[in-house]
Protein backbone atom coordinates (compact mmCIF):
# COMPACT_ATOMS: atom_id res chain seq x y z
CA UNK A 1 0.00 0.00 0.00
CA UNK A 2 1.57 3.46 -1.16
CA UNK A 3 2.49 6.11 1.12
CA UNK A 4 0.21 8.84 -0.11
CA UNK A 5 -2.94 6.60 0.63
CA UNK A 6 -1.12 5.72 4.06
CA UNK A 7 -1.47 9.07 4.31
CA UNK A 8 -4.95 9.95 2.81
CA UNK A 9 -6.23 7.21 5.01
CA UNK A 10 -4.82 8.72 8.08
CA UNK A 11 -5.99 12.30 7.15
CA UNK A 12 -9.65 10.83 6.72
CA UNK A 13 -9.48 9.18 10.50
CA UNK A 14 -7.38 12.22 11.93
CA UNK A 15 -10.79 14.43 10.58
CA UNK A 16 -12.60 11.96 11.79
CA UNK A 17 -11.39 11.51 15.33
CA UNK A 18 -11.15 15.21 15.64
CA UNK A 19 -15.09 15.94 14.92
CA UNK A 20 -15.95 12.86 17.27
CA UNK A 21 -13.74 14.15 19.96
CA UNK A 22 -15.77 17.85 19.86
CA UNK A 23 -18.88 15.53 21.21
CA UNK A 24 -16.94 14.90 24.41
CA UNK A 25 -16.16 18.34 26.01
CA UNK A 26 -16.49 20.94 23.26
CA UNK A 27 -20.17 20.27 21.72
CA UNK A 28 -23.54 18.67 21.86
CA UNK A 29 -22.06 15.76 24.54
CA UNK A 30 -24.59 13.02 23.08
CA UNK A 31 -22.15 10.46 23.76
CA UNK A 32 -20.81 9.81 20.14
CA UNK A 33 -17.30 10.62 21.71
CA UNK A 34 -17.39 7.02 23.70
CA UNK A 35 -15.46 4.49 22.43
CA UNK A 36 -18.49 2.24 22.28
CA UNK A 37 -19.73 4.44 19.25
CA UNK A 38 -16.42 6.13 17.85
CA UNK A 39 -14.50 2.37 17.40
CA UNK A 40 -17.18 0.79 15.46
CA UNK A 41 -17.85 4.00 13.43
CA UNK A 42 -13.80 3.75 12.58
CA UNK A 43 -14.01 0.63 12.34
CA UNK A 44 -17.14 0.71 9.26
CA UNK A 45 -14.55 3.24 8.22
CA UNK A 46 -11.75 1.21 7.71
CA UNK A 47 -13.46 -1.95 7.06
CA UNK A 48 -13.77 -4.10 10.02
CA UNK A 49 -16.53 -2.67 12.57
CA UNK A 50 -15.95 -6.26 14.21
CA UNK A 51 -12.80 -5.15 15.42
CA UNK A 52 -14.48 -1.60 15.99
CA UNK A 53 -16.79 -3.42 18.44
CA UNK A 54 -14.04 -5.18 19.91
CA UNK A 55 -12.03 -2.11 20.53
CA UNK A 56 -15.18 -0.11 21.80
CA UNK A 57 -16.44 -2.68 24.36
CA UNK A 58 -12.44 -2.86 25.62
CA UNK A 59 -11.83 0.58 25.98
CA UNK A 60 -15.89 1.55 27.17
CA UNK A 61 -15.27 -0.14 30.14
CA UNK A 62 -11.51 0.26 30.98
CA UNK A 63 -12.70 3.82 31.43
CA UNK A 64 -15.73 3.87 32.68
CA UNK A 65 -14.69 4.96 35.83
CA UNK A 66 -12.58 7.86 34.36
CA UNK A 67 -14.66 10.94 34.47
CA UNK A 68 -14.82 14.58 33.97
CA UNK A 69 -14.73 16.40 37.41
CA UNK A 70 -13.98 19.77 37.89
CA UNK A 71 -10.77 20.33 36.27
CA UNK A 72 -9.77 17.01 36.21
CA UNK A 73 -9.23 15.53 32.43
CA UNK A 74 -10.43 12.19 31.66
CA UNK A 75 -7.70 10.05 29.40
CA UNK A 76 -8.69 10.54 25.78
CA UNK A 77 -10.77 7.67 25.25
CA UNK A 78 -11.93 9.04 21.62
CA UNK A 79 -9.00 9.69 20.35
CA UNK A 80 -7.43 6.57 21.53
CA UNK A 81 -10.08 4.62 20.28
CA UNK A 82 -9.75 5.63 16.70
CA UNK A 83 -5.81 5.26 16.99
CA UNK A 84 -6.53 1.68 18.48
CA UNK A 85 -9.15 0.52 15.87
CA UNK A 86 -7.39 2.10 13.19
CA UNK A 87 -3.57 0.64 14.19
CA UNK A 88 -5.61 -3.04 14.36
CA UNK A 89 -7.13 -2.77 11.18
CA UNK A 90 -3.97 -1.70 9.72
CA UNK A 91 -2.21 -4.70 11.37
CA UNK A 92 -4.69 -7.45 10.52
CA UNK A 93 -4.71 -6.24 6.87
CA UNK A 94 -0.94 -6.81 6.50
CA UNK A 95 -1.26 -9.95 8.01
CA UNK A 96 -3.36 -11.25 5.48
CA UNK A 97 -6.77 -11.30 7.21
CA UNK A 98 -9.97 -10.16 5.87
CA UNK A 99 -10.83 -7.41 8.16
CA UNK A 100 -14.22 -7.83 7.05
CA UNK A 101 -14.28 -11.24 8.28
CA UNK A 102 -12.85 -11.59 11.34
CA UNK A 103 -14.66 -12.29 14.29
CA UNK A 104 -15.35 -10.91 18.22
CA UNK A 105 -12.75 -13.52 19.69
CA UNK A 106 -10.16 -12.83 17.57
CA UNK A 107 -10.32 -9.56 17.06
CA UNK A 108 -10.20 -9.29 21.12
CA UNK A 109 -6.93 -11.25 20.90
CA UNK A 110 -5.64 -8.33 18.20
CA UNK A 111 -7.01 -5.52 20.03
CA UNK A 112 -4.95 -6.84 23.35
CA UNK A 113 -1.06 -5.97 21.96
CA UNK A 114 -2.01 -2.86 19.80
CA UNK A 115 -3.72 -1.89 23.02
CA UNK A 116 -0.16 -1.84 24.82
CA UNK A 117 1.03 0.14 22.08
CA UNK A 118 -1.22 2.80 21.60
CA UNK A 119 -2.01 2.98 25.48
CA UNK A 120 1.40 5.86 25.70
CA UNK A 121 -0.03 7.61 23.04
CA UNK A 122 -3.26 8.96 25.23
CA UNK A 123 -0.80 11.46 27.30
CA UNK A 124 -0.26 12.91 23.62
CA UNK A 125 -4.13 13.69 23.06
CA UNK A 126 -4.79 15.03 26.85
CA UNK A 127 -1.75 17.35 25.99
CA UNK A 128 -3.63 18.24 22.74
CA UNK A 129 -6.95 18.77 24.75
CA UNK A 130 -5.46 21.20 27.67
CA UNK A 131 -3.62 23.10 24.60
CA UNK A 132 -7.00 23.68 22.92
CA UNK A 133 -8.40 25.17 26.80
CA UNK A 134 -5.35 27.49 26.78
CA UNK A 135 -6.17 28.62 24.04
CA UNK A 136 -9.65 29.53 24.72
CA UNK A 137 -8.80 32.24 27.21
CA UNK A 138 -8.13 34.22 24.74
CA UNK A 139 -11.84 33.48 23.61
CA UNK A 140 -13.70 34.86 27.05
CA UNK A 141 -11.00 38.08 27.35
CA UNK A 142 -12.52 38.54 23.42
CA UNK A 143 -15.55 38.84 24.91
CA UNK A 144 -14.57 41.03 27.97
CA UNK A 145 -13.44 43.34 25.38
CA UNK A 146 -16.14 43.53 23.65
CA UNK A 147 -18.55 44.20 26.52
CA UNK A 148 -16.66 47.46 27.35
CA UNK A 149 -17.21 50.40 25.00
CA UNK A 150 -14.26 52.18 23.38
CA UNK A 151 -14.66 56.00 23.99
CA UNK A 152 -17.73 57.36 21.60
CA UNK A 153 -18.93 53.48 20.60
CA UNK A 154 -22.32 52.18 20.97
CA UNK A 155 -21.51 48.80 20.89
CA UNK A 156 -25.44 47.34 20.81
CA UNK A 157 -24.28 44.21 18.41
CA UNK A 158 -22.72 42.41 21.16
CA UNK A 159 -24.90 39.78 21.60
CA UNK A 160 -24.34 37.97 18.11
CA UNK A 161 -21.09 38.37 18.43
CA UNK A 162 -20.56 36.29 21.96
CA UNK A 163 -22.21 33.24 20.36
CA UNK A 164 -19.91 33.00 17.77
CA UNK A 165 -16.61 34.20 19.80
CA UNK A 166 -18.25 31.19 21.84
CA UNK A 167 -18.15 28.52 18.67
CA UNK A 168 -14.72 29.81 17.94
CA UNK A 169 -13.78 27.50 21.08
CA UNK A 170 -14.65 24.74 18.51
CA UNK A 171 -12.09 24.88 16.16
CA UNK A 172 -9.47 25.78 19.19
CA UNK A 173 -10.57 21.80 20.63
CA UNK A 174 -10.60 20.39 17.08
CA UNK A 175 -7.71 20.75 15.25
CA UNK A 176 -4.96 20.25 18.12
CA UNK A 177 -6.74 16.42 18.37
CA UNK A 178 -7.23 16.26 14.49
CA UNK A 179 -3.71 16.28 14.14
CA UNK A 180 -2.23 14.56 16.66
CA UNK A 181 -4.55 11.61 15.51
CA UNK A 182 -3.52 12.29 12.80
CA UNK A 183 0.13 12.02 12.85
CA UNK A 184 -0.29 9.08 15.73
CA UNK A 185 -2.66 6.98 13.09
CA UNK A 186 0.06 7.43 10.53
CA UNK A 187 3.20 6.27 12.32
CA UNK A 188 1.87 3.07 14.39
CA UNK A 189 -0.31 2.49 10.94
CA UNK A 190 2.86 2.30 9.15
CA UNK A 191 4.91 -0.05 12.05
CA UNK A 192 1.83 -2.13 12.68
CA UNK A 193 1.72 -2.99 8.83
CA UNK A 194 5.61 -3.51 8.80
CA UNK A 195 4.94 -6.13 11.88
CA UNK A 196 1.81 -7.59 10.58
CA UNK A 197 4.05 -7.96 6.79
CA UNK A 198 7.15 -9.32 8.40
CA UNK A 199 6.00 -11.68 11.51
CA UNK A 200 2.40 -12.12 10.04
CA UNK A 201 -0.65 -13.35 11.99
CA UNK A 202 0.57 -15.35 15.24
CA UNK A 203 -2.56 -17.31 15.61
CA UNK A 204 -5.57 -17.13 18.12
CA UNK A 205 -4.19 -19.45 20.72
CA UNK A 206 -1.02 -17.43 21.07
CA UNK A 207 -3.05 -14.28 21.62
CA UNK A 208 -5.76 -15.66 23.46
CA UNK A 209 -4.18 -15.44 27.10
CA UNK A 210 -3.74 -11.55 26.72
CA UNK A 211 -6.89 -11.09 25.54
CA UNK A 212 -9.14 -13.00 27.59
CA UNK A 213 -7.05 -10.91 30.80
CA UNK A 214 -7.66 -7.82 28.93
CA UNK A 215 -11.40 -8.69 28.83
CA UNK A 216 -11.48 -9.54 32.57
CA UNK A 217 -9.37 -5.74 33.20
CA UNK A 218 -12.00 -4.16 31.31
CA UNK A 219 -14.13 -5.78 33.12
CA UNK A 220 -12.93 -4.97 36.32
CA UNK A 221 -12.62 -1.76 35.72
CA UNK A 222 -16.38 -1.23 34.58
CA UNK A 223 -17.04 -2.68 38.14
CA UNK A 224 -14.96 -0.34 39.83
CA UNK A 225 -17.21 2.47 37.79
CA UNK A 226 -19.76 1.60 39.78
CA UNK A 227 -18.15 0.20 43.00
CA UNK A 228 -19.72 -0.27 46.25
CA UNK A 229 -19.25 -3.45 48.72
CA UNK A 230 -23.16 -4.42 47.56
CA UNK A 231 -22.67 -3.41 43.93
CA UNK A 232 -19.75 -6.40 44.28
CA UNK A 233 -22.04 -8.56 45.88
CA UNK A 234 -24.92 -8.16 43.28
CA UNK A 235 -22.10 -8.77 40.39
CA UNK A 236 -20.90 -11.98 41.67
CA UNK A 237 -24.56 -13.54 42.08
CA UNK A 238 -25.82 -12.14 38.97
CA UNK A 239 -23.08 -13.88 36.82
CA UNK A 240 -23.28 -17.22 38.86
CA UNK A 241 -27.43 -16.72 38.74
CA UNK A 242 -26.57 -16.54 34.99
CA UNK A 243 -24.88 -19.08 34.56
CA UNK A 244 -26.83 -21.71 36.75
CA UNK A 245 -29.55 -20.66 34.78
CA UNK A 246 -27.84 -21.35 31.54
CA UNK A 247 -26.98 -24.83 32.98
CA UNK A 248 -30.98 -25.90 34.15
CA UNK A 249 -32.08 -24.54 30.97
CA UNK A 250 -29.78 -26.42 28.61
CA UNK B 1 -42.35 34.16 30.03
CA UNK B 2 -40.10 34.59 26.93
CA UNK B 3 -41.29 33.23 23.93
CA UNK B 4 -41.16 30.09 22.59
CA UNK B 5 -38.70 30.73 19.97
CA UNK B 6 -36.66 32.51 22.55
CA UNK B 7 -36.25 28.86 24.69
CA UNK B 8 -35.56 27.31 22.11
CA UNK B 9 -32.74 29.32 20.79
CA UNK B 10 -31.28 29.04 24.68
CA UNK B 11 -32.11 25.40 24.45
CA UNK B 12 -30.24 24.97 21.29
CA UNK B 13 -27.10 27.32 22.55
CA UNK B 14 -27.13 25.46 26.08
CA UNK B 15 -25.49 22.14 23.41
CA UNK B 16 -22.58 24.12 23.20
CA UNK B 17 -22.03 25.50 26.42
CA UNK B 18 -18.64 24.10 26.95
CA UNK B 19 -17.44 25.27 23.56
CA UNK B 20 -14.96 27.80 24.77
CA UNK B 21 -14.34 25.90 28.09
CA UNK B 22 -10.74 27.22 29.51
CA UNK B 23 -9.09 26.73 32.63
CA UNK B 24 -9.67 30.09 33.66
CA UNK B 25 -13.53 30.78 33.50
CA UNK B 26 -14.74 27.37 32.34
CA UNK B 27 -18.25 27.11 30.81
CA UNK B 28 -18.45 30.80 31.26
CA UNK B 29 -18.41 32.01 27.68
CA UNK B 30 -20.97 29.39 27.18
CA UNK B 31 -23.46 29.85 29.78
CA UNK B 32 -23.45 33.72 28.85
CA UNK B 33 -23.59 33.05 25.06
CA UNK B 34 -26.61 30.61 26.18
CA UNK B 35 -28.55 33.49 27.96
CA UNK B 36 -28.28 36.41 25.48
CA UNK B 37 -31.02 34.92 22.71
CA UNK B 38 -33.12 35.12 26.18
CA UNK B 39 -32.04 38.88 27.62
CA UNK B 40 -32.52 39.92 23.97
CA UNK B 41 -35.93 39.29 24.51
CA UNK B 42 -36.28 40.70 27.87
CA UNK B 43 -34.35 43.69 27.32
CA UNK B 44 -35.50 46.70 24.67
CA UNK B 45 -33.07 48.73 26.11
CA UNK B 46 -29.40 48.83 24.80
CA UNK B 47 -27.50 49.36 27.83
CA UNK B 48 -29.59 47.42 30.44
CA UNK B 49 -29.50 44.37 28.06
CA UNK B 50 -25.61 44.75 28.31
CA UNK B 51 -25.23 45.09 31.75
CA UNK B 52 -27.25 41.64 31.94
CA UNK B 53 -24.87 40.11 29.69
CA UNK B 54 -22.10 41.61 32.08
CA UNK B 55 -23.51 40.39 35.32
CA UNK B 56 -23.00 36.66 33.86
CA UNK B 57 -20.23 37.15 31.86
CA UNK B 58 -18.08 35.76 34.75
CA UNK B 59 -16.62 32.24 36.07
CA UNK B 60 -19.25 29.54 35.42
CA UNK B 61 -18.64 26.26 35.87
CA UNK B 62 -21.31 22.88 36.51
CA UNK B 63 -22.06 19.41 35.32
CA UNK B 64 -23.40 20.32 30.97
CA UNK B 65 -26.64 18.98 31.39
CA UNK B 66 -27.73 20.72 34.24
CA UNK B 67 -27.01 24.14 33.03
CA UNK B 68 -30.45 24.15 31.82
CA UNK B 69 -32.40 24.77 35.05
CA UNK B 70 -30.07 27.28 36.22
CA UNK B 71 -30.48 29.16 32.39
CA UNK B 72 -34.23 28.74 33.24
CA UNK B 73 -34.26 29.93 36.24
CA UNK B 74 -31.27 33.16 35.60
CA UNK B 75 -33.96 33.74 32.83
CA UNK B 76 -36.96 33.99 35.15
CA UNK B 77 -35.29 36.03 37.74
CA UNK B 78 -34.23 38.57 35.03
CA UNK B 79 -37.92 38.99 34.02
CA UNK B 80 -38.38 39.62 37.44
CA UNK B 81 -35.70 42.41 37.24
CA UNK B 82 -37.56 44.26 34.24
CA UNK B 83 -40.92 44.54 35.85
CA UNK B 84 -38.72 45.85 39.03
CA UNK B 85 -40.00 43.27 41.37
CA UNK B 86 -36.69 41.52 41.81
CA UNK B 87 -33.04 42.75 42.29
CA UNK B 88 -30.07 42.72 39.88
CA UNK B 89 -27.76 40.64 41.85
CA UNK B 90 -30.46 37.71 42.59
CA UNK B 91 -29.93 35.93 39.10
CA UNK B 92 -25.87 35.86 39.46
CA UNK B 93 -26.43 34.98 42.79
CA UNK B 94 -28.49 32.09 42.24
CA UNK B 95 -25.95 30.75 39.37
CA UNK B 96 -23.19 30.62 41.98
CA UNK B 97 -25.19 28.80 44.37
CA UNK B 98 -26.36 26.09 42.07
CA UNK B 99 -23.53 25.59 39.80
CA UNK B 100 -21.73 23.29 42.92
CA UNK B 101 -24.99 21.43 43.71
CA UNK B 102 -25.76 20.76 40.47
CA UNK B 103 -22.62 19.77 39.66
CA UNK B 104 -22.44 17.05 41.88
CA UNK B 105 -25.61 15.86 41.15
CA UNK B 106 -25.10 15.64 37.75
CA UNK B 107 -21.73 13.99 38.03
CA UNK B 108 -23.24 11.25 40.11
CA UNK B 109 -26.27 10.48 38.26
CA UNK B 110 -25.13 10.99 34.05
CA UNK B 111 -21.40 10.18 34.94
CA UNK B 112 -21.34 7.92 37.09
CA UNK B 113 -24.88 5.60 36.81
CA UNK B 114 -26.62 6.35 33.49
CA UNK B 115 -23.69 6.34 31.52
CA UNK B 116 -22.26 3.17 32.50
CA UNK B 117 -25.55 1.63 32.55
CA UNK B 118 -26.61 2.67 29.12
CA UNK B 119 -23.22 1.47 27.72
CA UNK B 120 -23.42 -1.81 29.74
CA UNK B 121 -26.90 -2.09 27.92
CA UNK B 122 -25.03 -1.69 24.58
CA UNK B 123 -22.64 -3.76 24.95
CA UNK B 124 -25.35 -6.49 25.98
CA UNK B 125 -26.71 -5.95 22.77
CA UNK B 126 -22.86 -5.98 20.73
CA UNK B 127 -23.04 -9.64 22.08
CA UNK B 128 -26.62 -10.41 20.56
CA UNK B 129 -27.11 -8.05 17.42
CA UNK B 130 -23.68 -6.64 16.84
CA UNK B 131 -23.81 -2.75 15.26
CA UNK B 132 -26.80 -2.22 17.09
CA UNK B 133 -25.18 -2.36 20.45
CA UNK B 134 -23.75 1.55 19.94
CA UNK B 135 -27.14 2.70 18.91
CA UNK B 136 -28.68 0.94 21.90
CA UNK B 137 -26.98 3.35 23.67
CA UNK B 138 -27.10 6.39 22.24
CA UNK B 139 -31.07 5.89 22.29
CA UNK B 140 -31.02 4.99 26.04
CA UNK B 141 -28.69 7.61 27.19
CA UNK B 142 -29.78 10.78 25.08
CA UNK B 143 -33.62 9.89 25.81
CA UNK B 144 -32.72 10.81 29.61
CA UNK B 145 -30.47 13.92 28.54
CA UNK B 146 -32.01 15.91 26.51
CA UNK B 147 -34.80 15.40 28.70
CA UNK B 148 -33.19 16.35 30.97
CA UNK B 149 -31.67 19.89 29.58
CA UNK B 150 -35.26 20.39 28.47
CA UNK B 151 -37.30 20.05 30.66
CA UNK B 152 -34.93 21.48 33.23
CA UNK B 153 -34.85 24.90 30.83
CA UNK B 154 -38.57 25.03 30.63
CA UNK B 155 -39.20 24.58 34.44
CA UNK B 156 -36.77 26.74 35.60
CA UNK B 157 -38.23 29.93 32.65
CA UNK B 158 -41.61 29.00 34.58
CA UNK B 159 -40.57 28.74 37.87
CA UNK B 160 -37.71 30.60 38.85
CA UNK B 161 -36.04 29.45 42.19
CA UNK B 162 -38.89 27.22 42.21
CA UNK B 163 -36.92 24.84 39.50
CA UNK B 164 -34.55 23.64 43.27
CA UNK B 165 -37.53 21.99 44.58
CA UNK B 166 -39.03 20.83 41.46
CA UNK B 167 -35.45 18.87 40.80
CA UNK B 168 -35.55 17.49 44.65
CA UNK B 169 -38.93 15.87 44.18
CA UNK B 170 -36.84 13.65 41.26
CA UNK B 171 -34.19 12.82 43.93
CA UNK B 172 -31.64 12.23 41.25
CA UNK B 173 -28.77 10.74 43.52
CA UNK B 174 -30.83 8.33 45.18
CA UNK B 175 -31.59 7.12 41.53
CA UNK B 176 -27.90 7.06 40.72
CA UNK B 177 -27.61 4.24 43.58
CA UNK B 178 -30.11 2.46 42.10
CA UNK B 179 -28.60 2.52 38.45
CA UNK B 180 -25.49 1.62 39.85
CA UNK B 181 -26.89 -1.75 41.27
CA UNK B 182 -28.64 -2.58 38.09
CA UNK B 183 -25.22 -1.61 36.26
CA UNK B 184 -23.33 -4.30 39.03
CA UNK B 185 -25.91 -6.80 38.18
CA UNK B 186 -25.77 -5.99 33.89
CA UNK B 187 -21.94 -6.48 34.15
CA UNK B 188 -22.50 -9.80 35.98
CA UNK B 189 -24.48 -11.04 33.03
CA UNK B 190 -21.87 -9.46 30.34
CA UNK B 191 -19.14 -11.71 32.27
CA UNK B 192 -21.41 -14.75 31.64
CA UNK B 193 -21.78 -13.56 27.77
CA UNK B 194 -18.02 -13.17 27.38
CA UNK B 195 -17.19 -16.81 28.71
CA UNK B 196 -20.22 -17.89 26.77
CA UNK B 197 -19.33 -16.34 23.49
CA UNK B 198 -15.45 -15.22 23.65
CA UNK B 199 -13.83 -17.07 26.35
CA UNK B 200 -14.57 -20.85 25.83
CA UNK B 201 -14.89 -21.06 21.71
CA UNK B 202 -11.55 -19.74 21.40
CA UNK B 203 -10.61 -23.25 22.00
CA UNK B 204 -11.20 -23.85 18.13
CA UNK B 205 -7.52 -22.18 17.55
CA UNK B 206 -7.35 -23.21 14.00
CA UNK B 207 -9.97 -20.44 12.75
CA UNK B 208 -9.48 -17.48 11.72
CA UNK B 209 -13.45 -16.31 12.74
CA UNK B 210 -14.39 -16.53 16.15
CA UNK B 211 -16.63 -19.40 16.63
CA UNK B 212 -19.28 -17.41 18.45
CA UNK B 213 -22.00 -19.87 18.11
CA UNK B 214 -20.59 -23.46 18.55
CA UNK B 215 -19.67 -24.29 22.13
CA UNK B 216 -16.84 -26.85 22.29
CA UNK B 217 -17.38 -28.19 25.89
CA UNK B 218 -17.67 -31.68 27.52
CA UNK B 219 -19.71 -30.80 30.45
CA UNK B 220 -22.32 -28.27 31.06
CA UNK B 221 -21.19 -27.33 34.43
CA UNK B 222 -18.00 -26.02 32.24
CA UNK B 223 -19.57 -22.52 31.54
CA UNK B 224 -20.41 -22.38 35.29
CA UNK B 225 -16.88 -23.18 36.73
CA UNK B 226 -15.56 -21.04 33.93
CA UNK B 227 -17.95 -18.17 35.27
CA UNK B 228 -17.00 -18.60 38.68
CA UNK B 229 -13.17 -18.01 37.64
CA UNK B 230 -13.75 -15.03 35.71
CA UNK B 231 -15.97 -13.82 38.78
CA UNK B 232 -13.09 -14.32 41.00
CA UNK B 233 -10.69 -12.95 38.87
CA UNK B 234 -11.99 -9.86 38.04
CA UNK B 235 -13.08 -8.98 42.38
CA UNK B 236 -8.92 -9.57 42.44
CA UNK B 237 -8.90 -6.96 39.70
CA UNK B 238 -11.13 -4.75 41.15
CA UNK B 239 -8.86 -5.00 44.53
CA UNK B 240 -5.80 -4.19 42.54
CA UNK B 241 -7.40 -1.12 40.50
CA UNK B 242 -9.06 0.19 44.28
CA UNK B 243 -5.16 0.48 44.97
CA UNK B 244 -3.40 3.48 43.32
CA UNK B 245 -2.23 1.62 40.42
CA UNK B 246 -3.42 3.31 37.08
CA UNK B 247 -5.11 1.67 34.28
CA UNK B 248 -2.02 1.71 32.34
CA UNK B 249 -0.03 0.13 34.60
CA UNK B 250 -2.49 -2.76 34.85
CA UNK B 251 -2.66 -3.25 31.88
CA UNK B 252 0.96 -3.50 31.03
CA UNK B 253 1.73 -5.14 34.97
CA UNK B 254 -1.20 -8.06 33.44
CA UNK B 255 -1.47 -8.03 29.78
CA UNK B 256 1.91 -8.19 28.88
CA UNK B 257 3.67 -10.94 30.79
CA UNK B 258 0.37 -13.17 29.24
CA UNK B 259 1.10 -12.00 25.61
CA UNK B 260 4.96 -13.19 25.81
CA UNK B 261 3.66 -16.38 27.91
CA UNK B 262 0.91 -17.49 25.36
CA UNK B 263 3.55 -16.65 21.72
CA UNK B 264 6.22 -18.46 23.81
CA UNK B 265 4.12 -21.69 25.00
CA UNK B 266 1.78 -22.08 22.00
Amino acid sequence: MAISSFLSEALIIGCVGGVLSLDKTAALQVMVSRPIVSAPLTGLLTGSPTTGLAVGILLEMLYMADRPVGTYMPVHETGLSVTVTATSVAYITSCGLSPSMIGLGVAFGVVAPVLLVCIPVAALYRKADIFSRHMNKGLFDNACAALTPSVGEINTRVTPDLFMLNLRGLFNFFWPIALSIFVMVFILGFVARYLGGVYGYPGALRLYPAGALVLMLALAMALSAVMTRTALVVFSVSGLVSALLWVVIR
Amino acid sequence: MISGAGIKKVFFRSFFIQAAWCFDKMQGLGFVSALTPALDEIYNDDSKRKEAISRYTRYYNSHPYMASPILGAVINLEEKVRDKSGSTGAGPELQEALMGAYGSIGDGFFWASLRPLCAIAGIVTVFYISLWGPLVFLFLYNICHILMRWKGLVWGCALGVGVIDKLATYDLPSWAIRGRYVSAALLGFVSFIIVLKVLMPVVSPLSERAVASELNVTSSWTPMLAELTLVVITLGFCYLGSRPLSVQRLLYFTVLPALIIGIILF
